[in-house]
């Protein structure tokens, strides 16, 4: 009790906190995790994005005279694979590959996930009852094995990956949305709103979404992260990606056989999924820590 | 409160006799009506979406098989007949707990997929048992005082441990105990030898330990921000008992729901450690069957997979509900 | 003088965070004598609870500055203890009770473990002998089965109870000091004046000195043998409790006394804290209304009546999810409410009170009986005229959207059915402003940069937006400081003489009541027991609750008489 009215004055006596840009601000909120998150962050989506411009060979073409180059030797700067091909340019394949996925799959999580959530939490009856039977199903239920099922069915591919991904992995946004949108609607602001006669489109719309906005920001970045390990996974027992095309999952793969000669094989790809997956994870916990640190005026 | 408890007044929804006599076992009835649905859900959806997954019929009789041939194994596995009607004969058969023969080996498919069970028992049972031993502890050090120089470092390693995918980590492992070091075999299983069960085990604890010790970490620095602290400080409570037997077990509570859901996510890890492993669990018999368009294993897989999950989360459930007293006395 | 126990001198003490220090002590001196009982009375944000805190060095070390000053304890520097040394004074020579009883014992962990616990860290005994003393200990708190107590979990037991068990620890070691911290606020004001009368009894049985920290002058007048003014961070005024409160010499206390609703004529308007202080003198200006033509005479009609309200709750469910059993927070209760009156809901936490204020304005349907407004049924008015009822909820902070500008807040109601632009809803905005006492420049701003009570003003003002008949006002002051609750008492009062609006009051507070309502009903375990004139009830009640109550009360008048 005393601690949290010392950190309201306290925060009181720090400035105004006005809806103004300001540096003093920045400074304030920014630490350490959120500097490196935004600088890997950063360096992720410019290789996202030029990638093209960044590759030193062609990362489908390999010279087989040239296999097993170590890193750093003969201008392969991560070493090259068992056929000579160029890790960094495959690696920068890869990552537009996952990128693309995950964001795309995302979207269409985000948007099934939290239109349903609202759905079941603004319109309580027999669509809450079957919604919830369904987040139920696909928790006591082991995703990978849904999407192994699923994808072998389906089939291989980029539109088919990203289409499972995206219409099956929707669970987490729903259940937040539904949780968060349910305890906003009690609220007595909510209920005054109500009472004055505010319909429940201008409420939902009003209210509750800009209510749970910051929460879905942070499930994005870390539901991101969690897409990006389930591509790599499925590409990795050979059931995402088309085989040859060069993702993470399938250089993993590919490095299996070749562990004594070329570690390198191994090091790449993990590394890069590791420090992506690490990223968004990081990227979720700073967008966490600043909306807490906004304090009162989110999740009062 | 003063709450004056009394029974609706009488009408259609009015208490009955049925009502008071099963009421205390209605969560339990709940929870077994929630399984039932997920046990058909499963069911219904994996029948129609494996058989549109092809022809099994092909896979059988190989590529070089005559329309006769053909037309004779759909036959004899009754894959000839409308799609509705296969799929009342096969939960028909199922609900007498036939689960129909494996394409593959013609073995009963449920007793192939029980067979395999007890393997994946071993590694899941020895991951979760290490994450939790490793877990609690750090975690409980952790969040204890989590703005200390050391504490934010581990913390800062947990959080990179937790960003590598399981499977990255078990190849990792195998590229560092087996290749390089040669202390651990890479492959295989072997139920005699303790040293095949080690890597396995470690990778799948991978997917489970760092978000448990994270958890449990959160929890105890949150349970150490309340009240009833403050409480046992003021009473003279020193630093060690304040985290082991005020913070500690509150925060335990609360982490005790995420071991019961994190099960589902270490069944899923299963798949991909016992295929990088060769082990011959139900994981590793999944992605065989898939691939071979083996239906009834597939579908026992599920159903097996589905009950498990289900079993290990009732009974973590239970088993905090009976430890936390204020769960303990509403259930009475 | 006897020897103090505690003496704190020139005490500063500073809070560092990102946002820099803030200084929450500023040279504070303070002495306790061998038994005595000593009170902080102060509001929220004066530094009270960090000083008692600070006694028993319980606030983080890294996040404060001590740059002057010293706490002995029993003549040792505590602020020159080793940790060790500072676990054996706690809970040894002094140990605390604080405020929340939900909260501060273990859920975990049984009342036996906890009071053991204690006792065995700081007393060479066995565990059998702990456990007589803890429940001899039980015993002297008036517990009526100490034995079941002792072996209940916290949530087995009510607030009071609770209370008794901390009090219990609290006397457990035998301690010189007993630092206080709001003991009894969150409790009902029976349960209070049983606690009070309990630690009083124990203290003085005991020879045990008590440091009582509280924001209730009542409180202190009925406890304790000296008080100390705390006001941002200073005592302004010290001395016996008969001087300070009877002849009140700082500027502070003399304010602080004045905005008592207790003990002034009825519907006069109270003297406020910030006008006395000049700061924020603003917030207390006499409205000028630029809607005056909405002016209503009371013509003595019935706006509102209950008819055998009922309100249930289920309670249990069967398997469809039917509920079967119910709980009735509302019992058959009739009341009515004439225009431009102002009925007050008298009752302690979990009477129905807030569930009938729910019922009237539409959030609970009723199970049972009929609310007629204007003569007709609730149910059969249109929209438009059941927005002439409006609310006003406990708690300002989550009773306005925290992302919303005042201006949107304020005219959320205004937007229903009709396209208003803008320029217009922020016009009407600044309109309500001035009429609740708000500057109209700040409608920009949003909720957490206003205070408690001008967040109350936002609140209010939205519900006047729909230009209501009546308001119902569910414990409008209760999160406030006495200061600012005389301020919103004033505008409360003031627009309802300007608007003829008719209130219905719902409040735990009998000195709040007398000077509002001219109605009250009294409630009791979802019925209402007593009825009728303000004055008439609460000066000489019939029914026993009522009188039960009024006894409980703690008032300055029946302090000092004592």
């Amino acid at each position: 009790m005393t601690e949290v009215k010392i950190s309201r004055t306290a925060g009181l006596l720090g400035g105004s906190e006005g809806r103004t840009f300001s540096w003093d601000k920045i400074r304030q909120v920014a630490n350490v995790e959120i500097v490196i998150a935004g600088t890997l962050f950063t360096i992720i989506a410019v290789i996202a994005i030029f990638g093209q411009f960044l590759q030193t060979h062609d990362p489908m073409q390999g010279d087989l005279l040239k296999r097993f180059t170590p890193p750093g030797q003969e201008g392969y700067f991560m070493g090259s694979d068992h056929l000579g091909r160029d890790l960094w340019s495959r690696m920068v394949d890869g990552l537009q590959w996952s990128m693309a996925c995950a964001m795309t799959a995302n979207v269409l999580n985000l948007l099934i996930g939290s239109t349903l959530g609202l759905l079941a939490a603004e319109k309580p009856g027999w669509l809450r009852i079957i919604v919830n039977q369904f987040v139920y199903t696909l928790q006591s239920f082991p995703g990978l094995v849904i999407l192994i099922c699923v994808v072998v069915v389906v089939g291989q591919g980029f539109i088919t990956l990203v289409l499972t991904l995206g219409l099956l992995s929707w669970v987490v946004y729903m259940r937040v949305v539904y949780a968060e949108a349910s305890s906003l609607s009690q609220r007595e602001y909510v209920q005054a709103a109500r009472l004055a006669g505010v319909s429940r489109w201008a409420i939902m719309f009003g209210h509750v979404l800009p209510g749970v906005r910051a929460s879905l920001f942070v499930i994005f970045a870390f539901h991101f992260a969690g897409l990006l390990i389930a591509e790599s996974a499925l590409s990795f027992l050979g059931l995402g990606a088309p085989l040859g095309v060069p993702t993470w999952g399938n250089m993993l793969a590919e490095s299996r056989q070749y562990m004594i000669r070329a570690p390198w094989m191994l090091v790449v790809p993990a590394g890069a999924i590791v420090t992506a997956v690490v990223t968004m994870n990081l990227v979720g916990d700073g967008i966490a820590s600043l909306a807490r640190k906004k304090g009162p005026s989110i999740d009062a | 409160m003063s709450s004056t408890a009394e029974t609706a007044p009488a009408g259609p929804q009015a208490a009955g006799r049925w009502d008071s006599l099963i009421g205390p076992f209605v969560p339990v009835l709940h929870q077994l009506t929630r399984l039932a649905v997920l046990l058909f859900m499963v069911t219904t959806l994996l029948f129609f979406m494996l058989r549109l997954a092809g022809d099994p019929a092909l896979v059988l009789a190989g590529n070089d098989a005559t329309p006769e041939q053909l037309e004779a194994i759909r036959a004899q596995y009754g894959l000839d007949k409308p799609l509705i009607v296969q799929y009342f004969n096969y939960m028909g058969n199922l609900i007498q707990g036939d689960f129909g023969k494996s394409l593959a080996s013609g073995e009963r498919a449920m007793g192939k997929v029980l067979t395999m069970l007890p393997a994946t028992l071993l590694i899941a049972g020895l991951a979760m048992a290490a994450s939790i031993c490793i877990a609690i502890p750090l975690g409980a050090w952790l969040g204890f005082k989590p703005e200390r120089f050391d504490r934010r470092g581990v913390s800062g390693i947990i959080f990179v441990f937790q960003g590598v995918p399981g499977f990255v980590s078990a190849l990792i492992f195998i590229q560092v105990f087996a290749v390089n070091l040669r202390w651990l075999p890479s492959l295989g299983m072997d139920y005699g030898n303790v040293k095949t069960w080690i890597l396995p085990s470690a990778s799948l604890a991978w997917f489970l330990m760092p978000s448990l010790t994270r958890v449990v970490a959160a929890n105890t620095a949150e349970a150490m921000r309340e009240d009833y602290i403050r409480t046992a400080r003021a009473g003279g409570a020193p630093g060690y008992s304040l985290l082991w037997r005020h913070a500690l077990p509150n925060a335990l509570l609360g982490a005790a729901a995420l071991i019961g859901t994190q099960f589902a996510f270490l069944v899923g890890g299963a798949v991909i450690t016992e295929t990088i492993f060769a082990w011959p669990g139900i994981g590793w018999l999944l992605i065989e069957s898939t691939q071979t368009l083996d239906f009834p294993v597939v579908q026992a897989l599920a159903f097996c997979i589905a009950i498990l999950v289900f079993t290990v989360n009732a009974v973590t459930d239970l088993s905090f509900q009976y430890l936390d007293p204020r769960l303990r006395t509403k259930g009475n | 003088m006897v020897k103090p126990v505690v003496r704190i001198e020139d005490l500063s003490l500073e809070f560092i965070s990102q946002a820099g220090a803030f200084e929450a002590l500023k040279g504070i001196s303070l002495d306790i004598g061998e038994g005595e009982i000593v009170g902080v009375v102060g509001e929220s944000g004066s530094g009270k609870s960090v000083t008692a805190m600070n006694i028993l060095q319980l606030l983080p070390r890294t996040k404060i500055r001590v740059p002057t000053g010293s706490i002995n304890v029993l003549d040792h520097d505590v602020r020159a203890m080793s940790e060790k040394r500072l676990q054996q004074i706690r809970g040894g020579e002094v140990s605390m009770i604080f405020q929340e009883p939900m909260t501060a014992l273990n859920p975990v962990l049984r009342v036996s473990d906890q009071i053991n616990d204690v006792i065995l860290r700081h007393k060479d005994v066995s565990a059998l002998e702990a456990e007589e003393i803890s429940l001899s200990l039980l015993e002297d708190t008036q517990i009526a089965d100490p034995r079941r107590v002792y072996e209940s979990y916290p949530h087995e037991l009510s607030g009071g109870m609770r209370q008794r068990v901390m009090i219990a620890m609290a006397f457990s070691c035998s301690p010189k000091l007993i630092v206080a911290d709001e003991p009894t606020t969150a409790l009902d004001v029976t349960v209070q004046a049983q606690i009070l009368r309990l630690l009083k009894e124990r203290a003085e049985k005991t020879n045990t000195s008590v440091l009582l920290i509280t924001h209730d002058l009542a409180v202190v007048a009925q406890l304790c043998n000296r008080v100390y003014v705390m006001y941002k961070g200073e005592f302004v005024e010290e001395g016996t409790t008969q001087d300070v409160i009877g002849n009140p010499q700082h500027v502070y206390t003399k304010a602080l006394l004045n905005s008592l609703p207790e003990g002034k004529t009825p519907k006069s308007r109270l003297a406020t804290v910030a006008a006395a202080m000049l700061e924020g003198g603003s917030n207390d200006k006499v409205i000028k209304s630029p809607v005056a033509a909405t002016r209503i005479a009371r013509s003595g009609d019935t706006v509102l009546e209950i008819k055998k309200g009922t309100v249930r709750y289920p309670k249990d469910y069967n398997f469809f999810g039917r509920p079967i059993t119910f709980h009735t927070a509302v019992d058959h209760v009739s009341v009515d409410i004439k225009e431009g009156e102002t009925l007050a809901l008298v009752g302690e936490s979990g009477c129905g009170k807030t569930s009938l204020a729910n019922a009237v304005v539409g959030l609970n349907p009723l199970a049972d009986g009929e609310i007629i407004y204007r003569g007709k049924n609730i149910k059969d008015h249109d929209p438009e005229t059941r927005r002439e009822i409006q609310i006003v909820f406990q708690d300002p902070q989550s009773s306005l959207d925290p992302r919303w500008p005042v201006w949107k807040i304020m005219t959320e109601p205004l937007t229903v059915g009709k396209s208003l632009d803008k320029a217009e809803l922020r016009k009407r905005a600044g309109e309500l402003c001035e009429m609740v006492g708000l500057e109209p420049d700040q409608i920009d701003r949003l909720p957490h940069e206003f205070s408690g009570g001008q967040r109350q003003r936002i609140a209010i003002g939205r519900a006047l937006s729909v230009r209501p008949k009546l308001l119902v006002l569910d414990e409008p002051t209760s999160a406030l400081d006495v200061s600012v609750q005389a301020q919103i008492l004033n505008l409360l009062l003031d627009l309802q003489d300007e608007f003829g609006l008719t209130y219905l009051f719902i409040s735990h507070d009998v000195a709040v009541v007398r000077h509002i309502a001219d109605k009250v009903a009294v409630m009791y375990q979802s019925k209402v027991v007593e009825e009728g004139d303000t004055e008439q009830i609460l000066s000489a009640p019939t029914h026993e609750y009522t009188r039960t109550l009024m006894n409980a009360v703690p008032s300055l008048e029946k302090a000092f008489a004592a």
